[in-house]
């Protein structure tokens, strides 16, 4: 399987950047419909893949890191259901769910264990 | 009578010659060695903008930490102010350990830059100082982070072997056209290299940084919200049940939810102060990667007009970039 490149790795970054971000922002503005237990929740994950982030970033400026092909794919769709979730308070169960699902890939991609991440990914992908 | 004359001629035709030349090598020397110079000038703070790096990843761990145990004041100078080899310590080494570890090679390599425009500039002078003393041990450095490609790495080994060979050799300025020559695609591999991981990588880190310490403090200040509202309604329930007080009552329905906004005025601050600290990184990250691409660019125009350095082509080159990357300086100088 082709190796992630840097270039690849840093798109990682920037995505798992912005997933975080909009998680922190979702919080932020539904801050007082959202249940302590939520907010807390929510809160976690959003660390959790901001810290992956800056795995990712460090990572990208060492040359190859993983033999995956399809993560940067699962990714992206997880980025854009993270997106479109966040609109809705009503989904906040499938933000949830979205973002347990990056944080395996994150995970799964730091570790490097092709099987793993295309586990990962393919509950992405779904 | 005929010849004396000659000879004063020729004497007073030399005499110009000389001073023409001596004019325009000190011409030369002055616009090449202002580009050189400041060239230079970004690079040395660049060891404190390299080790920023893994201190960046550090804050970010460290605002989570505090977030965490803000009334714990006894974990939160554990936290904040680390004993070294402490838990908290090394739990922070280990989680930044993959920035740390490229922050040697990135020193290294914008020494190797640095040098090479330092012995450019002393070449122009016809300088014998020594230069390239900074460069032992370099490959290690280079091994040791797995940062660079094969490209990148030949392109840093010939520049530093050219500063030794320059140095040992005892280069004088007519090899600064070779220096021209042999450098020229090295340079634009090194600065692209420098720019890649400065001006986009290290930048996405200190976003990753600000948006942590926006969460810390959008969250206390929400936390905050939530204290002053079961506050308020704890005193209305405490009026209700005292009975006989119907106007106190009254006012505190009235009230906002939140009756004392000032120490948010005093947060918004200390904010403000953070946000300032991290916009300044960002904007010096950016200066930095604008300055080594303004480099490998004059460099490329001065390696164009190689065979005619004198020219005012040359002069008007050196000065312009010199003068555009002495701007960038500044720029990179507010945050390292």
């Amino acid at each position: 399987m082709p190796k992630l490149t840097a270039a690849q790795t840093f798109e990682l970054a920037r995505q798992f950047n912005e997933v975080a971000q909009k998680l922190g922002a979702y919080r932020f503005a539904n801050w007082s419909k959202l249940t302590p237990g939520q907010r807390t929740n929510l809160e976690n994950q959003e660390w959790t893949i901001r810290n992956y982030s800056s795995d990712f970033v460090a990572l990208s400026i060492k040359l190859d890191v993983a033999d995956v092909a399809q993560t940067l794919t699962g990714i992206k769709r997880g980025t854009d259901r993270m997106k479109a979730a966040v609109k809705n308070l009503e989904q906040i169960a499938k933000i949830i769910k979205v973002a347990t699902i990056m944080i395996s890939i994150g995970a799964a991609v730091t570790t490097g264990n092709p099987t793993v991440i295309a586990a990962a990914v393919s509950e992405a992908m779904k | 009578m005929l010849k004396l004359s000659l000879f004063r001629r020729t004497i007073a035709l030399v005499l110009l010659l000389s001073f023409t030349l001596i004019n325009t090598a000190c011409t030369d020397l002055k616009a090449i060695r202002a580009f050189t110079e400041s060239s230079t000038e970004i690079g040395k703070g660049f060891p404190n903008l390299a080790k920023d790096l893994s201190a960046s990843c550090k804050r970010q761990r460290t605002f989570q930490g505090i977030q965490r145990n803000q009334f714990r004041p006894d974990r939160l100078v554990a936290i904040t102010h680390p004993e070294p080899g402490s838990p908290d310590f090394r739990k922070l080494e280990r989680e930044c350990r993959a920035f740390t570890e490229i922050e040697e090679p990135l020193i290294a390599v914008n020494d190797v830059l640095m040098e090479y425009l330092a012995a450019m500039g002393a070449l122009a002078a016809d300088d014998l100082t020594a230069y390239g003393d900074g460069l032992d041990g370099l490959g290690n450095s280079l091994t040791n982070g797995n940062i660079f490609n094969a490209g990148e790495v030949g392109a840093i080994k010939g520049i530093a072997n050219f500063i030794l060979k320059a140095s040992t050799e005892g280069y004088r300025r007519k090899q600064l056209k070779n220096a021209l020559e042999e450098n020229n695609n090295n340079i634009k591999t090194i600065s692209y290299a420098l720019q890649r991981i400065i001006a986009e990588k290290y930048v996405l880190q200190l976003k990753n940084e600000r948006e942590q310490m926006r969460s810390y403090y959008s969250t206390s200040i929400l936390q905050y919200g939530d204290y002053m509202r079961r506050m308020v309604a704890q005193r209305r329930q405490t009026g209700l049940a005292q009975g006989g007080h119907r106007v106190a009552i009254v006012r505190a329905q009235d009230e906002p939810d939140v009756e004392d906004p000032l120490p948010i005025i005093r947060v918004k601050r200390i904010w403000d102060e953070d946000e300032k600290e991290i916009q300044d990184k960002i904007a010096g990250a950016e200066a930095y990667g604008k300055a080594v691409a303004k480099i490998a660019e004059g460099h490329q125009k001065l390696y164009r007009e190689r065979n005619q350095l004198g020219s005012k082509e040359a002069l008007k080159i050196a000065l312009t970039y010199g003068q555009t990357i002495k701007s960038l300086v500044d720029d990179f100088r507010e945050a390292f």
